[in-house]
């Protein structure tokens, strides 16, 4: 599905915790799209949890404000709000309530409810990898249970905009698997979907763009398709017997880093073969010759300005 | 299923609020049949007619529920305001509930409300029992007037505390500084008043004490069952001083209004921090 209207806004978004503090996030625009996955990449601090938890409105901007499917999440919390599920990095939950129970309460807030919401109910704790769990109580689950339940109170009201704060802490293997897909199945289903984390490769397989945060900043919105193709490629070569001529000829390939018998070359503007064509036609012994792609990681510290 | 329904049964199956409503109800059970058996062996002969059990048990009844509940349903009220709104907002609890589509305000009234509707279904269980007891006892039930004003004097005592709780949290992050405050409101309004005004007592003396102590509890949400106690009654300090029939100047306006604005003015504050900060 093409990526239609901008359903989640930020525009000028400001938030300053006291007088004294420096903005957690300063001046922020930002835009996602249905059936758009945009990651959110930052370090700890940046401003990402800041960003999400005032889109659920749960914290009030300091300044700008955040738009939700047009409505705005102070001024219409309600209409805001009813279109958007969050799940938290450390979902709270009333720890006695059982879970069927309290998805029952937490849809009450959605108008829903009824005879047919306990069949409704159990079939999204099944669909988050719940099934079973219907009677048991919240404070008994895992972190990863509290996840998939938090994902699961997120959906309750088929929200057309997500916003999911480190969802993959506290998940297995299995359950980061299970949660890519969900994500991009609700994505093909038209959800804007908000995705901060840390695992870089996880945001890296499943985001169309990527939003770089550094102190309350953001630095870059950038689709995935537009950092790949701008990203830093190096060759990397082992020659057994490098030489001035060597490392002459390599320089005319691209900027080189050199150190004993390894040459690294950033951007070579060479393809793989015509380079080891050539080193071979200068007498060179090559033990090993590889590209090297920057990854997501690479990008994102680049792009903040710090070394990997 | 209904939020507010929800919520209500939440704070009734706290096992904090059971115990101190059992508590409460076994103390003043205990009390007022052990003092009205007692009051029979002793007046046996003659024997009392029907209207003086009745008084006596209306007497007795006022001034032990009063008494005993008037110092125990504050605790209830910081127990049930900690329950169902506190300890959810310094837990996080509650913005599980908060992304939802509701405001700050309406969440805040809504817990009100159920906070409200438990407060008044555990005194209607705990003063109807007691009474059930009057009535073993005396064959007479406590009358309906004074026990209704009584009912409802407490339930501003619950409300303003479980309010007072509320407004708390949003002043105070941690669970245990929201506990250390409530607690020393609790000890202020009810432990330090009493013997403040016992000490006040005994310095100006009696008849120019008593005035003075009822203006002061007018400012204290944990002193409105005394002062419905000695409104309807005429009495004080469990029936030992008598009032006369103006109960030294207790005004029926006076205590709707006192006991509206300790119903409403906490929850008032809340409702206004909580809309207009995180």
């Amino acid at each position: 599905m093409e990526p239609e209207a901008e359903v989640i806004e930020y525009q000028a978004f400001s938030k300053r915790y006291g007088r004294r503090e420096a903005p957690a996030v300063e001046g922020l625009t930002l835009s996602v799209k249905d059936g758009e996955i945009l990651g959110l990449v930052g370090l700890n601090g940046a401003g990402k949890t800041t960003m999400l938890r005032a889109a659920a409105g749960l914290i009030y901007p300091s300044s700008g404000n955040i738009r939700l499917n047009g409505h705005d999440i102070v001024r219409e919390k309600i209409h805001a709000s009813a279109s958007t599920g969050i799940v938290p990095e450390f979902p709270n939950f009333e720890p006695t309530a059982r879970s069927l129970d309290l998805l029952e309460y937490l849809g009450g807030y959605n108008g829903l409810g009824g005879d047919g919401f306990p069949a409704l109910s159990q079939a999204l704790l099944a669909r988050v990898g719940l099934a079973g769990c219907e009677r048991r109580r919240v404070g008994t689950f895992s972190q990863g249970m509290k996840k998939r339940f938090a994902l699961a109170a997120a959906l309750l009201a088929k929200p057309r905009n997500l916003l999911l704060d480190e969802i993959l802490n506290g998940l297995d293997p299995g359950g980061i698997r299970f949660v890519r897909r969900l994500l991009l199945e609700l994505k093909a289903e038209g959800c804007a979907i908000l995705l901060s984390s840390h695992i870089l490769s996880e945001v890296e397989s499943v985001a169309d763009r990527i939003a770089v945060i550094h102190h309350g900043r953001l630095l870059e919105c950038i689709p995935l398709k537009e950092i790949y193709a701008s990203r830093e490629v190096r060759l990397r070569l082992t020659i057994r017997n490098p030489g001035p001529d060597i490392a002459r000829y390599l320089s005319t390939v691209g900027e080189v880093h050199n150190e004993g018998n390894t040459f690294t070359v950033s951007q070579p503007r060479q393809e793989v073969w015509q380079v080891n064509h050539e080193l071979v036609q200068r007498g060179a012994e090559v033990a090993e010759i590889r590209t090297e792609t920057e990854d997501l990681e690479g990008y994102f510290f680049r792009t903040i300005g710090e070394e990997l | 299923m209904n939020v507010l329904f929800y919520d209500v049964q939440r704070a009734l199956r706290n096992p904090s609020v059971i115990a101190m409503a059992i508590l409460t109800t076994l103390l003043a059970v205990a009390l007022l049949g052990l003092i009205l058996s007692h009051a029979r062996t002793a007046e046996s002969n003659p024997p009392p007619s029907p209207s003086q059990l009745q008084q006596e048990a209306t007497l007795l009844g006022i001034d032990i529920i009063g008494g005993i509940f008037g110092f125990f349903v504050p605790v209830l009220g910081l127990v049930m305001g900690t329950s169902l709104y506190a300890k959810d907002r310094s837990t996080g609890i509650l913005d599980s509930v908060l992304c939802r589509p509701v405001t700050r305000g309406e969440l805040v009234l809504s817990r009100f409300m159920a906070l409200a509707g438990a407060g008044a279904a555990i005194l209607a269980l705990s003063l109807g029992v007691t009474d059930l007891v009057a009535y073993g006892v005396t064959g007479y039930f406590i009358d309906a007037g004074p026990l209704i004003a009584l009912y409802l004097a407490l339930l501003v005592e619950i409300l303003s505390f479980g309010g007072l709780v509320m407004l708390i949290s949003h002043v105070f992050s941690s669970s245990s500084a929201i506990q250390g405050v409530s607690t020393t409101f609790f000890v202020i309004f009810s432990i330090v008043w009493y013997f403040a005004l016992i000490l006040l007592v005994v310095v100006e003396g009696q008849s120019n004490a008593i005035q003075t102590i009822f203006v002061a509890d007018y400012f204290s949400p944990a002193q409105y069952g005394i002062l419905a106690t000695a409104f309807v009654q005429h009495t004080f300090l469990f029936g030992i001083l008598p009032l006369g029939s103006n109960s030294m100047g207790i005004m029926l306006g006076g205590l709707i209004a006192g006991g509206l604005l300790w119903t409403l003015g906490p929850v008032g504050i809340t409702y206004y921090l909580a809309t207009r900060r995180d």
